[in-house]
């Protein structure tokens, strides 16, 4: 399994734990990855708003070089996956979008005929890697472990360009909890927003939605949470001290990244999963598996 | 087909809280959810309230959440649920809005935002022609607001709306999917003055979840919203947090190629902005002492020119 590996800019700015514990888990897996460190910043639907044309040429740029290089592209964050596919869609759909970018990106040399398809980690350990090939790969099993799978809202929606669970009950990420020998508790707020995308614009509103969440974890009494992107986690773990002081709660819930958890399942060193880059130290909750 | 309809009751008038009752079902096949509820209702307990009307999804009266997602219930079929491996349906009222009894909420704050919005045509008087003749618009003048135009005010992405939840203040999917039919509408006059107005009400506060793109009727508020925005900003209104975000944003990633979001919140604080930094020092002292800031110069695709070169060919001035 070879795939064109798409780290986004958060893994390698403010996250870099989960660009490092991806690299260790897919050396254990053995699934290689090509880092394209050419590749652009998604645009993360910002650069959308402003101008859809440009964020769909730069996204174009990435899966020509994905194209040329005969592979699938593997992402580690939720936004890059929902924007990568709406653009992948969006050009795929209009053969006169296409021609248009593909005149945009011959300056560089390039091409793009659409046929790169893009997959977030989860749905690569899900559906083509296998549960049960993964679970074989156990040897430190979560036992005992209450995991609030957090799915978040980019990954699901829209779900021509996402993915390959149902939106309205997604399962894919419990059944990899217990695959791992974890157990999954359900939740009111796993397929709700986190509030990242408004966490510069009006912290208020966002750390209320990061909060709540949280909370709403806590309640089903889960031990941690864990998701499958850096902006989830930024919302939920870097800034939970100061979400949880400005709105007056007193949760306080370790967040690891599913490469973590995955990575400790399979018995990759704590050191080299980078646990300690957390914000909010999962020791306590992880003594029962470690 | 059997199935069970656990209902949140309340009648805030007389139960100190809401509590669940537990209704068995066994229905036809293709029943709705509504069919249901209307079943519960003629046999089992006449005291369930909640609202329907034409039950064919064109009166937007049906709005309830069932396992977890707003939906109108006359366009449900219970066996999509079933189907979902839930037997069980979940039936709350609305979110965002207090409830009156059971499943009926008070929609007041849905219609404020939307009355906010000014949802009617405000064209120039001197250009409106004379009674006895039409207002012509050609229908690819009216393309971009083609999806808008089929809102049927049922609230569904409303009450589904996690920014709306926890912000009283947001103009919610639905105002500002209206607020954008009429911004698009080549007949309207206040474009600017709308915009400006936008901005107050919340048109940067969405947070992209999309769940808004489950609307019953295909509006699709979230491109609205996304539309307005960069309309708003080509028409020059950019003395706000969300544009000045979006535009450094872009700029950023024009530079390297790859978002440098250490820089991008210290821009956005305003590099001279001393209680601003200070505000954000703790914070910026946290992700430090993780080992969570890291230097500029690793947020640098390979070939950077290749970027600046897109960027030129179809980035505006600002961009570059
Ligand atoms: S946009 Fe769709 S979901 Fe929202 S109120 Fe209108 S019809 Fe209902």
């Amino acid at each position: 399994m070879k795939y064109a590996y798409f780290t986004g800019c958060v893994a390698k700015g403010t996250c870099p734990e989960l660009h490092a514990s991806t690299v260790e888990l897919a050396k254990v897996l053995g699934i290689e990855l090509w880092e394209m460190t050419d590749a652009t910043c998604c645009g993360a639907g910002v650069i959308r708003d402003e101008n859809p044309e440009l964020q769909i040429a730069l996204n174009a740029r990435t899966f020509a070089m994905a194209e040329a290089a005969e592979m699938d592209i593997v992402n580690i964050c939720s936004t890059c996956q929902q924007n990568l596919g709406q653009d992948n869609r969006a050009m795929r759909e209009d053969p006169a979008l296409l021609e248009r970018t593909n005149d945009i990106l011959s300056q560089n040399g390039l091409h793009y005929s659409g046929k790169t398809q893009v997959k977030n980690l989860l749905w690569v350990l899900v559906g083509d890697y296998g549960l049960d090939r993964l679970a074989q790969k156990v040897v430190r099993p979560l036992t005992g472990l209450r995991v609030a799978s957090y799915y978040g809202c980019q990954l699901l929606r829209p779900v021509e360009d996402t993915g390959y669970d149902d939106p309205d009950n997604p399962t894919s990420f419990d059944n990899l909890v217990r695959a791992l020998g974890g157990t999954p508790v359900d939740y009111a707020g796993k397929t709700r927003c986190c509030g990242f995308h408004i966490l510069t614009v009006n912290e208020d509103t966002s750390t209320k939605m990061a909060v709540k969440r949280l909370e709403e974890a806590e309640e089903a009494e889960a031990d941690i949470m864990v998701t499958p992107c850096p902006l989830c986690h930024t919302s939920l773990d870097a800034y939970q001290p100061r979400a949880t002081k400005l709105q007056g709660s007193n949760v306080r819930m370790p967040v690891l990244h599913l490469s973590q958890l995955v990575g400790l399942a399979c018995g990759i060193d704590v050191g080299d999963l980078k646990l300690n880059q957390l914000m909010v130290s999962p020791q306590s909750a992880l003594s029962g598996v470690l | 087909m059997k199935s069970t309809f656990l209902i949140q009751r309340y009648v805030p008038e007389q139960d100190s809280a809401p509590h669940v009752e537990r209704y068995e079902l066994d229905l036809w096949d293709e029943a709705t959810i509504l069919d249901g509820l209307l079943a519960i209702k003629d046999s089992q307990d006449d005291s369930l309230a909640f609202r329907r009307a034409c039950r064919h999804a064109i009166c937007g009266s049906c709005s309830m959440v069932v396992n977890g997602y707003t939906k109108l219930v006359c366009k449900t079929a219970i066996a999509s649920e079933v189907k979902r491996g839930r037997s069980e349906l979940k039936i709350t009222p609305m979110r965002s809005m207090k409830v009156l009894k059971d499943l009926i909420v008070d929609m007041s704050p849905f219609w404020k935002h939307f009355r906010d919005v000014e949802p009617w045509l405000q064209p120039d008087p001197a250009k409106v022609p004379p009674p006895n003749e039409e207002y012509r618009v050609t229908p690819q003048q009216l393309a971009p607001s083609r999806k808008d135009l089929n809102c049927i005010l049922c609230a569904v992405c409303f009450s589904d709306c996690g920014v709306t939840e926890v912000d009283s203040h947001f103009a919610g999917p639905p105002a500002l999917a209206k607020a954008h039919r009429f911004v698009t509408d080549p007949r309207d006059s206040k474009r600017k003055e709308r915009l400006e107005k936008l901005v107050d009400l919340g048109l940067w506060d969405c947070a992209h979840a999309y769940n808004c793109m489950e609307c019953p009727k295909h509006v699709d508020p979230a491109h609205a919203i996304a539309d307005l925005r960069r309309i708003s900003i080509e028409a020059g209104i950019t003395n706000n947090i969300g544009a000045k975000h979006s535009q450094q944003f872009t700029k950023s990633v024009g530079r390297n190629g790859r978002l440098d979001e250490t820089r991008l919140v210290m821009e956005l604080t305003g590099i001279t902005n001393v209680t601003g930094q200070i505000r954000n020092a703790p914070q910026g002292v946290r992700m430090l002492l993780k080992g969570k800031l890291p230097l500029p110069m690793h947020q640098k695709v390979d070939n950077p020119k290749e970027v600046r070169r897109i960027f030129e060919t179809v980035g505006t001035k600002d961009e570059q």
